[in-house]
């Protein structure tokens, strides 16, 4: 079994999370330098969301993983300054901010429960309205969405009544009037930074995921030769190691070599 | 497709087909039992937004189809002058009866009924030696003809020059649909018996005089549907891509 930690999210559900590998970081920072946003939604899904977590809980999920296992802060530079604004701080907004705004709707004996969409990216507006749906019941038969295929749900969707559509939208009104813009980042004039705000359910979320797990593609590979030619060399251990345990190794090879090199000039002198 | 999917599915066509309801058809001069439009027809009617001119003759004939589709009785040959009346009475029970104009509430109820007086099911005009007989299109035969405006609409592809050739082109194959037949001495052509295409070149070749008296015969028709979509305040309601989605 790989490592994994707990992961509580704000709707109160826990799940465990497998350490993020170098060898995914380097696709995750590919389709980001790409700026291919449904790639890098895909390859979140695929990789370390369950398909029932709606989209706060994966916009949560992946700022712990970028927390726990990249970097704890975001660095902006602001007027040639390093600012470092912790990930925890934000965690917590979106904590404070997640309100469960399920229900169920009956519209001539059918009867919807719709919930946060849980989907990572929108292709479309039919994607937004899909999963907003949490599960259908018609007659006795019940079905949960999580449990079917895409082309299962767009069936089913086509097959219900218009009256029914009226609901979704204002449904989806209800998200956007609760939870359009979240503060993730408070204004500090002091120090240069401005307020930032983020509409949950848009396709922003995905958008800033892409900013905070980017990195320079070109330092990633120098990152690799060097890890695999001078600090460990002939392993391929760099692949199995988080971008954090990476930098942990790399900043006490640093240390070693600068000792080393300290010592050389003392031996010299 | 998953066994629980399928009797879902089963339950949901059931269910549409039991909850219907009562539609005015002024030809009829009866009410009719309608299935409620599902999502799929609502989102083929939104897609045409995103159609430019093209999108204008794809939302009738869908439209028009969803009358077909919907209406539970067999047969009935609608008419172009029950499209009013039968989609306001699907949009009520779809979206409720409140048309918003400029942030002004209207209710779909005040709408009148359309005025079967105000003009003529069949027509004939006539101009120098040659007749014309006219009636009311079926939705059977505007849809025909629609689809073939459409194809035309397709050869062009640059958006602008359709834009500048759509109104000829329209008026040509809108008028074809009401002629019934022409005859000129002792030759008379059933429209029934010809494509469209032919129908369109025997229009284009029409005296101006004659052309005009169907033109006047149509405009009375037009009338009569836009009184039938005209609320208060002169605002006509638009049977647009949203019509069954917003207010």
């Amino acid at each position: 079994m790989a490592f994994n930690v707990e992961v509580v999210l704000p709707s109160g559900r826990k799940l465990r999370v497998e350490e993020l590998k170098n060898r995914d970081y380097l696709d995750i920072v590919k389709f980001c330098s790409n700026k291919d946003m449904v790639g890098l939604a895909k390859f979140f899904d695929d990789t370390f969301i369950d398909q029932d977590l709606n989209i706060i809980e994966r916009f949560y999920l992946l700022l712990y993983i970028r927390m726990l296992f990249i970097e704890p802060d975001i660095t902006f530079n602001i007027d040639q300054r390093d600012v470092k604004i912790d990930i925890a701080t934000m965690l917590n907004k979106i904590e404070q901010s997640y309100i469960d705004l399920e229900r169920t709707i009956v519209e001539g004996g059918i009867e919807v429960t719709l919930d946060l969409p849980k989907v990572s990216f929108f292709e479309n507006i039919d994607d937004l309205y899909l999963s907003t749906i949490s599960s259908i019941k018609v007659g006795g038969e019940v079905i949960s969405f999580a449990d079917i295929s895409d082309e299962e749900k767009v069936e089913i969707i086509n097959n219900l009544p218009a009256t029914i559509f009226k609901h979704f939208q204002n449904f989806v009104q209800t998200i956007q009037d609760n939870l359009l813009d979240v503060a993730l980042i408070e204004e500090n004039k002091s120090l240069g930074v401005e307020a930032l705000e983020i509409n949950i359910v848009s396709n922003g979320v995905m958008h800033f995921i892409s900013m905070l797990y980017n990195t320079d593609l070109e330092g990633f590979y120098n990152l690799i030769y060097n890890f695999q030619n001078t600090i460990l060399p002939g392993s391929n251990l760099f692949f199995e190691l988080s971008p954090i345990e990476t930098q942990i190794i790399l900043n006490a090879h640093q240390k070693r070599v600068a000792e080393e090199n300290e010592r050389l000039q003392k031996q010299q002198q | 497709m998953k066994s629980n999917v399928k009797s879902l599915l089963s339950n949901l066509q059931e269910l549409n087909e039991t909850n219907t309801i009562k539609v005015n058809v002024p030809s009829l001069g009866k009410k009719v039992d309608f299935t409620l439009a599902s999502v799929s027809q609502q989102k083929e009617l939104i897609r045409t937004v995103f159609d430019g001119v093209d999108g204008v003759i794809k939302r009738t004939n869908i439209l028009n189809k969803l009358i077909t589709d919907n209406c539970i009785a067999e047969g009935v040959e609608f008419l172009i002058t029950d499209r009013p009346s039968i989609l306001v009475d699907i949009r009520k029970n779809t979206i409720g009866s409140t048309y918003k104009h400029k942030d002004v509430e209207y209710d779909l109820n005040d709408l009148p009924a359309i005025n079967a007086k105000s003009f003529k099911l069949k027509k004939k005009v006539t101009h120098e030696g040659i007749t014309v007989n006219l009636k009311v299109p079926t939705l059977t035969l505007d849809s025909e003809v629609n689809k073939k405006v459409e194809t035309e609409f397709s050869k062009i592809t640059d958006e602008q020059e359709k834009v500048k050739n759509s109104l000829d082109l329209v008026v040509a194959f809108e008028t074809a649909k009401y002629v019934t037949d022409v005859t000129i001495g002792d030759e008379s052509l059933s429209f029934d018996d010809i494509s469209v295409y032919e129908r369109r070149q025997i229009i284009n070749n029409l005296p101006l005089a004659l052309n005009n008296k169907i033109l006047d015969y149509i405009g009375t028709i037009k009338e009569a549907t836009d009184d039938a979509l005209t609320l208060a305040d002169e605002v006509v309601v638009e049977i647009d891509a949203n019509f069954l989605s917003s207010d």
